[in-house]
Parts: C-alpha cells; structure tokens; sequence
C-alpha cells in the first residue's frame, strides 16, 4: 500500500515540477535556461521519496511541505527573473532587512493568527465553516461604522470599535451556523454564498456612503484617532492586535482544553454520533462555535483596517481570509501552535510581497505557490491526523473521507 | 405585443447569463452524486476561461482554444482527484488551494504574457459564434417570441441547454451511471459489490471539470471576450448549491441554476438604476442562499411532519 502511494507521490511530484517548468518556459517573453532548474527539482523529489523511504515522517511533514514549496518558489523565479539572484535574496532575506519590512512581517503574522484562531475553531468541532473571507469584510464594515457613527473618548473608542467588529464576524458566522443546526442547510455552500454577499456589501458601503470623495481612489476617510488600535512599538504597524493574538491563543487553549463548552466541541469534532448519544446539544455546539470563528475573523478585519491601513480600502483581503486555513493546518489545530506557524507562514507571504517591489517576479506566483503550500500541507496533515490513525476500515476501501451522498 | 417582446429579451438574456452556471452545475452534480464535493469548480472555469482567451489571443484557432480551456480545466480536476483519493488530502480544503493555485497562476500568467495586470484587453482573443435560428421566425403565432428568446444564442449555451439531458443518460441509462449513483448512496457497499469507489470519484471529479471547463471557456470566450481578473466571481460557488436545491437530479438541477440566472438577469435591468452595483451583484448569490435556506427548512419541516401524522 504505501509503496504503491510513494510511485504516485513521486509521478505526480514529477508531473507538476515538470508542468511548471514547461509551462513558464513557454512564456515568450523570458528567455531563460530551464535546464539547472529542472536539475534541482529532480534532486528534490529524489530527497522526498528517500525521506518516505525511510519513514521518518512524523513531525517533519510541515516542515517537508514548506521545503518543497520553497523549491518550487525558487524554481520559478529562476524561471521568470532576469536576475534570479537578487530576487531570491528579496524572497528569503527581505523581511528582515529594514525595520518596516519586519515589522510588516509581524503584522501580517498577526493577521493570520487571527484568521489561524478562527479555522481552528471550527476545525475542532469538524465544521468545514469557510467563511472567514466574508466574516473578515462585516468586522471590518461593523468596526467603521462603530468608529464613525459613535463618538467617544479617545482612550475607550478602540475598544468598542474591536467589540463591534467581533459582534459583526460573530452576526455572519452564527447566520451560517443557525442554517446549518436549525435547518441542515450545508454549511460549505452557505459559507461561501456569504462570503460573496458579505464582499458586495463591504464594497456598497465602502463606495457608498462611507467614500471619501476628496481621494482619488476608492477608500474611506481615515479613521478617528481614538478608534485606532494603539501602537505598541512606535513608527510601526505593530498593535494591540499582538496583545489580542496572546490572549487568544491562551483563551482558546482554555476554552477548548479545559472548558464544558469546549471539550463538548471537541466530542462533536471526534465523533458526532457518539456526542448525540452521550446527550450533546449538536446544534448548539455547531452554531456557537461557528459563530465564535466568526467573532475572532471579525477582529482580524478589525486588525487590518484600524492596525494597518487606518481608513477602509477596497481589496482588503486578496484571499487572506482562505489563507488562515494554511496556518491552522501548519498548526494541526492546537491553538498554542497558531501564532508561531503564522510567523512561519507569515515570513513566506512578506518575502514574496518584497520580492515583487524589489524584482521582475509579480506576487501572484506567490500566491499560487502558497496554493501549492495549502494542498501539500492538506494532504500530509488528514493522512496523520488522529482520526485517519485508527485501524483500517472501509474508509481505507474507499479512500478519502467517506461522505453522505443524496438518498 | 411589446409586454411579449420584452418578455423573450428578459428569457434570451437569462439564458445567456444562466450558461457559465449551468455547465458548472451539471459537473457539480455528477461529483455530489458520486459522493464527493468540488470546491474547485471556481478555479477551474477562471483557468478554463485564462487558457482559451489566452491561446485564442495568440493566434491559436478556435477549436485549440476550446481544447485547451477544457484542458486546463480537466487538469486542475485531475491534480484535485490526485491529491484527494491517493494522498487522502482533504477534499474541500484541496479545492479551495485549487482555486487559490487558479486564482494567482491566471494574474501571475496574464502579467508575464500580456504586461497587464487586470485583464487581457489588448489580445484579439476569438469568440465562439452564436447559432443563428431564422428558422424559429416561421413558426406560427409565437414564431417572433421563440427567435427572440432561442434564435442567437451561443454554440456553448445551447450545449448547457442540453447538457442536463446528456447527464441524465449518463446518470440513469449507463453502466458509469449507476455505479456513481451505487458510490454516492453508500461507498463501503458499491465497494464490497465489487465497484472500484476511488475511480468512479477519479472520473466523477475529472467530468467535473470538464463541465466547469466549457462554462469557464463560455465565460471568457462568448459571455464576454476578455479575461479580467478572478471575474468568475462566485459562478462556481453557486453551482456547488444547485444540486442541492436540485436534489441531486439533472433536471431540477438545471432549473436552481436557471433561477440563478433570472435572478442575475434581473439584477442586470437594474443597473442602470440608482441602486448601487455592487448591491445589484449581490443579488443573485442572495436569491441562490435564501432559496438554499427556504428548501432545507422545507425539508426539515416536511419531515417533521411526516413524523406528527398518526400512522
């Protein structure tokens, strides 16, 4: 059996290395030596099969996950820059070159802590919510509104703008969660639904009656000072939002280990037949914690648009809302691990952003590398987690996760 | 006369805007029955759409252009099946890096070929032709209506029109069928009767994509003659919902995408109005969600009552 997966493995490694590279060499406007490129792949897929080969996976596989992408990541720009050199230096080294570039680093990680936070949530209980793109979108829109419309003193107006974005992520979340407990409406489709509805209001409000008519592009006035989230190191982006990440990580590792609640999302996560029958209020667990993703989803939109660009923008999030499921799967969906996978991945997404100012490679391939990031790391995680651990069943027959057809 | 008149625009125009969702569901479809589920379905016409604007831009004749939207599409389809049934990847969170791996490989692409970063203005890229029906004018008393409402559509919507047909044969009358339909009710059973579950998945999955691919390929090369970027804008994800509200069958199926597609056309004659268009775009994927809601409710009360009857 698992030799017979490690011949796929490595014919399908082969099959996308080999893809890229023809289909980048194709481009008629590079003219470019595929050869060494190809000669690196190659390497690499021999180094993959000899690490299955010997079976020491366990524990590595993020890590391996990561490797692999990075290869590809430097494979393309081999293929695509002019100078390869410099931008692969922009690419690993950048972030931690000036100031504002890691400091942007961190703001970026702590975004996706948030949205990391958010999926792991949702992952405990087994719910596939995917709306953490939209739930991010009301946040943001329900913290403006709270930041224009109420007047406060400075010193307390953050925070009420950071409650208003957690009731606005926590509204849409427990939307597709009362769908999904009190009428069975599936939770994939309905999440996504929202996802473009919540988008399309964002952008009404926003090129609506939140426009500043005064700036050339479409963006709202800048925030009230007080409602800013306050810096913690000063002349960065660097916020209270940090604060938020630590004591979320410590609240939900609470929550989930040592709560009621918790452990009842858990059991739902684990086995949800099993959970009925001990007497679990299904339904209640689905909701509430679809609802709480979507709380702490709101407040990465909060972090976005008061810690970072300070007034609405459009194309707030290009796929970052999706992006958070990297992190809670880098994370195996243990809360502590959160943080410091956003900072791995986090590190990854700020180097392809300075790759892109600083050289010829646009950030695009980098976002489908990190696609490619996403479904190694997917496949690596479901095959070890607990769930897949348990004696062969007729899953194994089946392969994949088994799932209810129509009757 | 005139009420008629614009009646057959308003159908004509929602059989236009219904094709680049309809042939996405119909695909969408032969994966739920066969058990599985394509979060990629997005991806895949945004690739399908990016591939045949692309090669038909450079010079490409048409039918390479089709060949190669299908291609890119099916390819996609093929990676997604690979990565769920021999690596066990999560099938949903595999289609969502699918459209994400879509989504940035189109713009890097799009930028390394043309220099442009929102779309493909400046390639020539080729249409697919509509079919011209005069024939439909001849027929007595609602010879004008039909023409207006069938007489010009494109080559790719009359295949969306027929495709559910073409689904259902393949769904109810053929050997393939049936073992889709054996694997979706119960895989440990059609495994044990001796149905080979994974490949039936593996091609459930690639038909998927072919289908998304003739949508993708209608979106870039007949709805409109561009390709901008991620324009396929929740088509996708609303093809996913209508097997649902479909039940699972072809027809039925067909008809959810239709009401998309009224829907969306509706919105289309607001725009000129003075409701803003991001609202009017909205619309559809509220309609698609609220009927998604209504008919699971349905469902959750006719069973409940099923349940009060005295038997």
């Amino acid at each position: 059996m698992s030799r017979f997966r490690l011949k796929w493995g490595l014919t399908v490694w082969l099959a996308v290395a080999t893809g890229l590279v023809v289909a980048l060499s194709w481009a008629p406007v590079r003219q470019l030596d595929a050869f060494p490129v190809i000669l690196v792949n190659v390497a690499v897929a021999s180094a993959v099969v000899v690490h299955f080969r010997l079976g020491r996976t366990d524990g590595l596989t993020p890590l391996l996950a990561i490797g692999v992408s990075l290869v590809i990541a430097i494979s393309i720009v081999f293929l695509v820059s002019d100078e390869p050199l410099g931008a692969l230096e922009a690419l690993l080294l950048g972030p931690l070159t000036r100031s504002t570039r890691w400091s942007t680093w961190i703001t970026d990680s702590i975004t996706l802590a948030l949205l990391g936070f958010a999926f792991v949530i949702v992952f405990q209980a087994r719910q596939i919510s995917l709306g953490a793109d939209g739930q991010l979108h009301a946040g943001a829109l329900f913290g403006a509104l709270a930041a224009f419309g109420i007047g406060l003193p400075g010193s307390v107006h953050w925070l009420v703008v950071l409650a208003a974005a957690a009731l606005g992520g926590f509204l849409l979340g427990g939307l597709a969660g009362v769908l999904k407990a009190r009428l069975g409406a599936n939770e994939v489709v309905s999440t996504l639904m929202l996802n473009v509805i919540a988008l399309r209001v964002y952008e009404a409000v926003l090129s609506g009656p939140l426009l500043d008519r005064s700036a050339g592009y479409v963006q709202s006035e800048q925030f009230p000072r007080g409602s800013l989230l306050p810096n913690l190191v000063s002349h960065t982006t660097i916020t209270v939002g940090l604060v938020l990440v630590l004591l979320a990580a410590i609240a939900l590792t609470v929550y989930l280990g040592s709560t009621t609640s918790g452990y009842r999302a858990r059991m739902v996560g684990a086995n949800a037949a099993f959970a009925r029958y001990g007497g679990i209020d299904e339904r209640r667990v689905v909701w509430l914690s679809m609802a709480l993703s979507g709380a702490i989803a709101g407040l990465a939109g909060a972090h976005l648009v008061f810690g970072v660009h300070d007034r609405l923008i459009l194309n707030v999030s290009i796929g970052l809302g999706y992006e958070g499921i990297v992190v809670a799967l880098l994370a195996r969906n243990r809360p502590w691990a959160v943080p410091f996978c956003a900072l791995l991945y986090g590190y990854l997404r700020t180097g392809g952003q300075i790759l892109e100012r600083e050289s010829d490679v646009s950030y695009d391939f980098v976002r489908a590398v990190l696609a490619v990031v996403l479904l190694l790391i997917t496949a690596e995680w479901f095959r070890r987690s607990r769930f897949s651990k348990r004696v062969a069943t007729a899953g194994d027959l089946v392969g994949g996760e088994v799932r209810a057809g129509h009757g | 006369m005139a009420e008629l008149t614009a009646i057959g625009a308003f159908l004509s125009s929602m059989l236009r805007v219904s094709t680049p969702v309809l042939l996405p569901s119909m695909g969408s479809l032969l994966a739920e029955r066969a058990g599985v589920i394509n979060v990629g379905l997005e991806g895949m016409m945004l690739a399908a759409a990016f591939a045949g604007v692309v090669t038909t831009g450079f010079g490409a004749p048409l039918w390479v252009g089709l060949i190669a939207a299908v291609a890119a599409s099916s390819g996609l389809a093929l990676l997604l099946a690979f990565v769920h049934c021999q690596l066990r990847a999560d099938l949903i969170i595999a289609g969502l890096a699918i459209n994400l791996l879509a989504s940035g490989l189109t713009a890097a692409l799009l930028f390394e070929l043309t220099g442009d970063r929102g779309s493909s203005a400046g390639l020539a890229s080729l249409a697919v032709p509509t079919l011209e029906l005069p024939v439909l004018a001849a027929v007595p008393f609602v010879g004008g209506f039909l023409h207006t409402v069938l007489g010009n559509q494109n080559l790719l919507t009359w295949a969306a029109l027929l495709s559910p047909f073409l689904v259902g044969v393949l769904l109810y009358r053929t050997r393939f069928g049936i073992r889709v339909r054996a694997t979706g009710q119960n895989p440990e059973a059609a495994a044990v009767a001796g149905v080979a579950v994974r490949r039936i998945r593996y091609m459930a999955l690639l038909w998927s994509g072919v289908f998304a691919g003739l949508g993708g390929a209608f979106l870039g090369m007949g709805y409109l003659t561009i390709f901008q970027r991620d324009f396929v804008a929740g088509r996708g994800f609303v093809a996913l919902a209508a097997p649902i509200l479909g039940r699972g069958r072809p027809l039925p199926t067909a008809a959810a995408a239709l009401l998309f597609g009224a829907a969306d056309a509706f919105s289309l004659q607001l725009l000129s109005s003075s409701v803003s268009s991001q609202l009017i775009h909205a619309f559809p994927y509220l309609v698609t969600l609220t009927a998604l809601a209504l008919f699971a409710g349905w469902a959750v009360w006719k069973r409940a009552a099923t349940l009060r009857r005295p038997s």
